[in-house]
């Protein structure tokens, strides 16, 4: 009877044992929820970081003017286009993304943290339009040059020359010579001799380089001798060419700039470095970003 | 009376051999649940649905990277509609080709394209196979800012130019939807993989 009652007491403890596994298992299932909900959380902060390198993405095809498509220069855009364009993309992107999910994105084009300035750009500086010295650009706090030559005739001496001037240094002159095997000089650009038609000249702020875009010959030149180009009095470009073979374009970027003679084409009022406020909020994370274009251009 | 106490002795030894014996189970237990890992009972459907989420964006990124997605949205069949999409053909454009090449095939795909249209928003699938009931999904999207200058094309191989969105937009499924501005539409590629 006795050796029953133990045995009574055993069963009642393996009872009492089996409660407490069962009772650990379910402890351990209640600790898989927070790892869901940190999951989810992951997701949405990855989430906000792609979309956020999408729109970046979005806003630089937008942004960039369209205007001088047949440059090859620096990107540069139109205040009111991008205005415009941006408010376009917003609602448009904004109305298919509500579909798939509980998003928010919001952009907008923020005009006191952007840069402004002026571009000078011509697509023939020598088609009858003028001759001679021409002030593109004044009182820039950045400048960038492009140039591309793709034909011209040697009618002696420089055929093409962009001047700088500034306050310490006065004028200084990148010229180009030359019709069958080109020469550049000026601005530290000495020694690069006869490359091959056509070239591109990218200099920004001094620094640069020249290429022969079909033998991919390059001229960086020592640029030591060029000083002071943060503060630009003007660009001028000058031709002494009086004959339509010249083929050529430039494309003159000032930040901070505004145009100066009204007999090159230039326009004030644009946008050098564009920055939007970004805001993207789903039922995870809220996220507030700035994106700024093309800063790494100058 | 001296049996009787014996008897009584041995009683409470039992129950304390129980007792010692239910707590050296219930310690082994315990410290052998320590070891255990008491997941969700889907967590490999889970795992899986995951890395096909990661599979699927990683493929819509390069596609994106390459303007596989411009162009995909792009390219357009005889009558202005969109291209469907063909597992292996033998004719594809990159972006098929990026579907069938990358992991994210080995699982069966339907790929469909969000428009606006007269102010509401289509969906057109160009890749359309039965949904599995059984197989966790995954879902990626990715928007394509298509602008006026964007070249359309058609032909088996999307090789045939047909001028620019604003110049044949009269003859493609996508409309205008901002006429004076250089954006025309923004199409969302939705790709659900199980």
């Amino acid at each position: 009877m006795k050796r029953d009652r133990a045995q009574l007491v055993l069963v009642g403890a393996i009872t009492v044992a089996i409660a407490i596994l069962g009772a650990v298992i379910l402890l351990n299932t209640v600790h898989s929820s927070p790892e869901a909900t940190a999951e989810t959380d992951t997701r949405s902060v990855a989430a906000a970081e792609q979309t956020l390198t999408e729109i970046e993405g979005d806003l630089g095809r937008i942004a960039v003017n369209r205007s001088h498509e047949g440059l090859r220069g620096f990107n540069f855009a139109s205040k009111d286009e991008l205005k415009s364009n941006v408010w376009a993309y917003e609602n448009q992107s904004l109305n298919l993304t509500t579909i798939d999910s509980a998003t928010v994105t919001t952009v907008e084009f923020n005009e006191i943290d952007s840069t402004g300035g002026a571009i000078g750009a011509n697509e023939s500086v020598v088609d009858g339009d003028y001759t001679g010295n021409n002030i593109v650009v004044e009182d820039a706090d950045d400048v960038r040059i492009f140039l591309e030559i793709t034909r011209f005739e040697d009618q002696g001496g420089a055929l093409q020359n962009i001047v700088r001037t500034g306050p310490n240094t006065g004028n200084q002159q990148l010229d180009v010579r030359d019709a069958s095997d080109v020469d550049v000089e000026g601005w530290g650009f000495a020694g690069c001799d006869d490359l091959a038609l056509p070239i591109e000249i990218e200099v920004i702020n001094g620094q640069g380089e020249i290429r022969s875009t079909d033998t991919g010959d390059s001229c960086t030149g020592d640029f030591d001798t060029v000083d002071n180009w943060e503060d630009v009095e003007q660009i001028s470009v000058f031709n002494n060419m009086n004959i339509d073979d010249l083929e050529a374009s430039y494309e003159i970027i000032a930040t901070g700039g505004e145009c100066g003679d009204d007999e090159v084409q230039c326009f004030d009022d644009i946008i050098t470095q564009p920055a939007f406020d970004v805001a993207f909020q789903n039922p995870n994370v809220a996220v507030d970003s700035q994106i700024r274009l093309w800063e790494d251009e100058s | 009376m001296q049996p009787m106490k014996h008897s009584r002795h041995r009683g409470q030894v039992f129950a304390l051999e129980g007792i010692i014996a239910a707590l050296v189970i219930v310690g082994a237990l315990v410290l052998g649940l320590q070891a255990v890992d008491t997941a969700p009972w889907n967590d490999e459907e889970r795992e899986r649905g995951g890395d096909l989420r990661t599979e699927l964006d990683d493929t819509l990124a390069l596609a994106e990277d390459r303007g596989a997605l411009r162009e995909a949205v792009t390219t357009v069949d005889r009558d202005g509609n969109p291209r469907p999409v063909v597992p292996g053909a033998d004719t594809q454009i990159a972006f098929d080709r990026i579907l069938d090449n990358t992991t994210a095939v080995r699982s069966d795909l339907r790929v469909e394209y969000d428009y606006h249209s007269e102010g509401e928003i289509e969906t057109v699938a160009v890749r359309d196979e039965p949904p599995s009931l059984e197989n966790p999904t995954a879902t990626a999207t990715r928007q394509v800012v298509l602008l006026n200058n964007d070249t359309v094309r058609s032909g088996p191989e999307g090789e045939r130019e047909e001028g620019t969105l604003l110049e044949v937009e009269d003859h493609i499924y996508l409309d205008n939807q901002a006429p004076d501005d250089e954006l025309f539409t923004v199409v969302t590629v939705r790709v659900i993989a199980w």
